[in-house]
């Protein structure tokens, strides 16, 4: 009689073999179709990217690929082969169902099923497996897959048109996103800040949360910006400190009248809340020692500034009640002037990071727009090439230009008035003992007037206003020494046939350069008519003419030198607005007066002929 | 040499010898036919009784007689005529006179061998035909009440013509069904035919010895029932069986269309049983698909039936299996 024995392990040694060999055919196969979905993935990517725009579409057609991949060999690892495989594999190649009838009865003891087992046992040590079980022919696969390697890479080096398109709006997108995270940091800020009163942060919160949700559903970077500038405008207006500050200066002019509290209101006009408690404390200390007359004057001066609610302005009777009720009273004004002059400190902080906050984020927008897309004028890729790199100061021969200068806080630049065909320009220079802040300036136009407007300050972001009828909008940002700061032109809008520039120049005195940024403009030179011809054109205008050597003066810079600097292109500013016919007529006549002062080939002359012809029609 | 088995591993080598010497035996006998012999060893060897199909004279009757001789059975042969009686193939009680006086006494009658030659079964009767079925089903035979034991072990091999089918009575499909095999008994081709004249003409007649008694047999049935079965072919099996259904979702277009009914459950029992037999004596301890291939026409084509357009059309039952072993899948789900 033959011993039972159960064939677990004995099994499984028997079929290791075969295991081994097919789990290598089965991921290596895997293998094969994931690389032929992962081109083929990628394909799609680079293919579609050539008809709908899609940022960086070489990357994601790159991880299309690779997660294909990663996906088939998960798969593969999902799918892959046991021993009752290895089993029926090894019965395919000719052991007649020996194996998996043994696999399947190996924990069995019955005699009939140990003899089978043997029976597979031997077999399964004399089976080829390599050659009964060969790798299964892939050429079909191989192909495709080189096939489609090399589409994938000729697809992905060929350039694409609409990539530039793609990453415009990429950018636009993030300047937006950035921009929200701008508006979330005021938020947080609004929330914080202990001198604001309710109505105050509720009023603050509401405007931060409208301009979120219009970001939010802003399409474009000008969207963006245009909400940006209106809820600038919102949020100044409400954190104005016109009133506050003007009774506060009433207030420290009448403490001033007494030679008492005189100190105090000069801490006061200089809004030094330390100084103006520790003068209040003073003399607080020094009532006891004031006679009648001193303290009925004080009582007056306090009267003025503060009129005691309880008493109606009368004096109470007893001195020591009074000078207790003075004391009293000085602590009162102290405490409230003190809290007054901290309300003021902190909206004048929370316009600064404002009005920092949101104009950084403008122009960043407007600056990742420009850069990533092809929405500016000829005016502002000429603009941008010309800006005035070292120049003094900025360059202006503008006529009836006016300047409007303010001190202390932002300055506002004043407007520009001209007449009918004349160009103007304004420009607002602030400066402040602590911390500038960016000027604005802003032109208006006349019927056929230019307006633009340059700020002139630490950071300064200038923006352009839009002109009307046939005006043009060109922003022009500078620097001033002593502080980094980055000039950035926004073209307004023209109205009717407006074009948009932004020039950008920076002192070299002390300051570090920063380049002005493009300009951008709605429109074109003119609004094209449905065929896409333009009736009048943006020509700019060059510093000094063309060709001839000029001295251009510029503003003079904190530091008060002035130094010559010699261009190889002179600085472009904002030009004029021409009919397109007139131009058209002067590029020829330069063109053909060239050709006659040089040998051109006759068949040369003839495209340049063809080429006007072209462009008049 | 004959002597009783037991199971051990020595035993089974010795169970394929003998059937293979059987074979062998009858083979010396009939010339050809080597298809036909198997097929017979194997519904012997699985307990079943066979049915033979064939034209006259390809030595159907000869073959279960040499049979008979090889595994020392008892043989007999019934000729099956239109006005067989049931109790002339069952027995019947008969008046005899003894010295205790006059009594009946039963009359065994031709049913009682061990291997029983029923020639030409579709020309008796339906009622001689179902007292033979009866028997082949109980085996047991009830005669005036009392029933007796068919002697052990207890194979019919019936034979019918598929010429001359007029004035004969065709055996209903449930009677059809208790054969385990229908062999096709095919004409001899030339050689064999030659053979065949060479044989039978030249005056002397071949004999076959007897190689395992009546006995040995039920060993050799015993350990041959006993061969293993892998789960994924004992469930192709069933999908082969459930494709003769024409209302199965897995069943080919051609049964749908020419198959009136499907195989029984039987049809499947008959496959399996003898599967396991082919796979001894081809040297295996395990079933294989071959196995099932090999014994899936005769133990099929009996038991579905085509329809009046399948007819018309001269579809035949072997059309169809030899489609269904070509398009039913054998590892369907199998990981």
């Amino acid at each position: 009689m033959v011993k039972a024995i159960t064939g677990d392990g004995e099994m499984c040694k028997a079929l290791q073999p075969v295991f081994r060999h097919i789990t290598r055919q089965h991921y290596v196969l895997w293998l094969l179709k994931s690389i032929v979905t992962g081109l083929a993935g990628a394909l799609l990517i680079l293919t579609g990217a050539r008809f709908l725009p899609l940022a960086d579409s070489v990357f994601w057609a790159g991880m299309a690929g690779l997660a294909c991949l990663c996906a088939g060999m998960v798969r593969a690892w999902q799918l892959r082969p046991g021993y009752r495989t290895a089993a029926l594999a090894a019965d395919n190649a000719g052991l007649k169902e020996r194996a998996t009838t043994a696999w399947q009865l190996r924990h069995a003891e019955d005699l009939l099923a140990g003899y089978q087992r043997r029976d597979a046992l031997d077999h399964l040590s004399r089976l080829d497996y390599r050659q009964m079980l060969p790798w299964p022919r892939s050429k079909r696969e191989f192909l495709l897959a080189a096939g489609l390697f090399m589409t994938v890479l000729a697809a992905a080096l060929w350039p694409n048109p609409l990539d530039e398109v793609a990453q415009a709006r990429k950018q636009a997108g993030r300047g937006l996103a950035e921009a929200r995270q701008e508006v979330r940091q005021l938020q947080k800020q609004v929330q914080k800040e202990k001198q604001f009163d309710d109505q105050l942060k509720n009023a603050l919160a509401k405007e931060l949360t409208g301009l979120q949700r219009e970001l939010a559903r802003a399409k474009s970077v000008e969207e963006g910006a245009k909400a940006l500038a209106r809820r600038e405008k919102e949020l100044a207006a409400k954190l104005s400190q016109a009133e506050r500050k003007a009774g506060l200066a009433q207030m420290a002019r009448m403490l001033q009248e007494n030679a008492l509290t005189k100190e105090a209101g000069a801490a006061l006009e200089k809004e030094d809340v330390r100084e103006f408690q520790k003068k209040m404390s003073d003399l607080a200390a020094k009532l006891p020692g004031l006679n009648k007359e001193e303290q009925r004057k004080l009582a007056q001066t306090l009267d003025k500034v503060a009129p005691d609610k309880k008493t109606g302005g009368k004096q109470t009777e007893g001195k020591q009640t009074e000078g207790k009720k003075l004391a009293d009273r000085l602590n009162d004004l102290k405490e409230q002037l003190a809290q007054e002059l901290a309300g003021a400190a902190a909206a004048d902080r929370m316009a600064q990071a404002v009005q920092q906050g949101l104009g950084q984020a403008k122009g960043r927008m407007l600056a990742g727009a420009n850069q990533g897309g092809k929405n500016q004028t000829a005016m502002a890729n000429g603009g941008q090439s010309n800006q005035a790199q070292n120049a003094g100061g900025s360059g202006g021969s503008n006529s009836g230009s006016t300047a409007g200068n303010n001190s202390g806080g932002a300055g506002q630049g004043s407007t520009g008035s001209t007449g009918n065909s004349g160009i103007s320009s304004s420009s607002g220079n602030s400066s402040s003992g602590g911390n500038g802040s960016s000027g604005n300036g802003s032109g208006n136009s006349g019927s056929s007037g230019n307006g633009s407007g340059s700020g002139n300050s630490s950071s300064g972001s200038g923006q352009g206003s839009s002109g009307n009828s046939s005006g043009n909008g060109s922003g022009n940002g500078s620097s001033s020494s002593g502080s980094s700061g980055s000039g950035q032109g926004t073209g307004g809008a023209g109205q009717g046939s407006g074009g948009g520039a932004g020039t950008g120049s920076t002192n070299k005195a002390g300051g570090s350069f920063a380049a002005g940024g493009p300009g951008t403009g709605k429109q074109y030179g003119a609004a094209p008519d449905n065929q896409g011809r333009y009736e009048q054109i943006y020509v700019p205008v060059r510093l000094g003419g063309n060709g001839a050597g000029s001295q251009v003066q510029g503003a003079m810079g904190d530091s008060g030198d002035s130094a010559r600097v010699d261009l190889d292109n002179a600085p472009v500013t904002g030009g004029k607005l021409l009919p397109y016919a007139e131009v058209l007529g002067q590029y020829q006549a330069e063109a053909r007066e060239s050709m006659d002062k040089q040998y051109v080939p006759e068949n040369l002359q003839d495209m340049v002929k063809d080429y006007f012809v072209g462009l008049a029609q | 040499m004959v002597s009783p088995l037991d199971t051990g591993e020595t035993q089974v080598a010795e169970v394929v010898d003998r059937i293979q010497k059987i074979e062998s035996e009858v083979a010396g006998v009939m010339v050809g036919q080597r298809d036909v012999i198997r097929e017979v060893m194997l519904c012997l060897m699985a307990g079943g009784h066979a049915l033979l199909e064939g034209v006259p004279g390809l030595g159907k009757t000869l073959l279960v007689r040499t049979l008979g001789s090889v595994l020392g059975l008892k043989f007999a042969r019934i000729q099956f005529t239109p006005d067989l009686m049931p109790a002339d193939i069952m027995g019947t009680n008969i008046m005899t006179e003894s010295e205790g006086g006059r009594s009946f006494q039963f009359q065994p009658g031709a049913v009682f061998a061990n291997l029983v030659l029923a020639d030409e079964i579709n020309r008796a009767t339906p009622k001689t035909q179902s007292a033979l079925l009866e028997a082949m089903q109980e085996r047991t035979v009830s005669v005036a009440g009392v029933t007796r034991p068919l002697p052990q072990p207890f194979f019919v091999l019936a034979t019918q013509n598929p010429l001359e089918m007029e004035g004969t009575y065709p055996l209903p499909e449930a009677q059809l069904d208790r054969f385990l095999f229908k062999i096709a008994v095919p004409f001899p081709d030339a050689e064999d035919l030659k053979q065949i004249l060479i044989q039978t003409t030249a005056g002397r007649t071949a004999t076959a010895s007897p190689v395992v008694t009546g006995e040995g047999m039920a060993v050799l049935i015993k350990a041959a029932t006993q061969v293993p079965a892998a789960e994924h072919v004992t469930d192709y099996i069933v999908r082969l069986l459930l494709a003769t259904h024409p209302e199965q979702t897995g069943a080919p277009e051609q049964v749908r269309k020419y198959v009136r009914y499907g195989a029984s459950p039987r049809g499947a029992q008959a496959i399996l049983t003898t599967a396991r037999i082919r796979a001894l004596l081809d040297g295996r301890f395990n079933v294989a698909f071959e196995d099932v291939a090999a014994v899936a026409l005769p133990a099929l084509r009996h038991r579905f039936f085509i329809n009046f357009e399948g007819e018309a059309e001269g579809v035949t039952t072997d059309t169809l299996i030899k489609e269904l072993l070509a398009t039913v899948p054998k590892n369907k789900g199998v990981k």
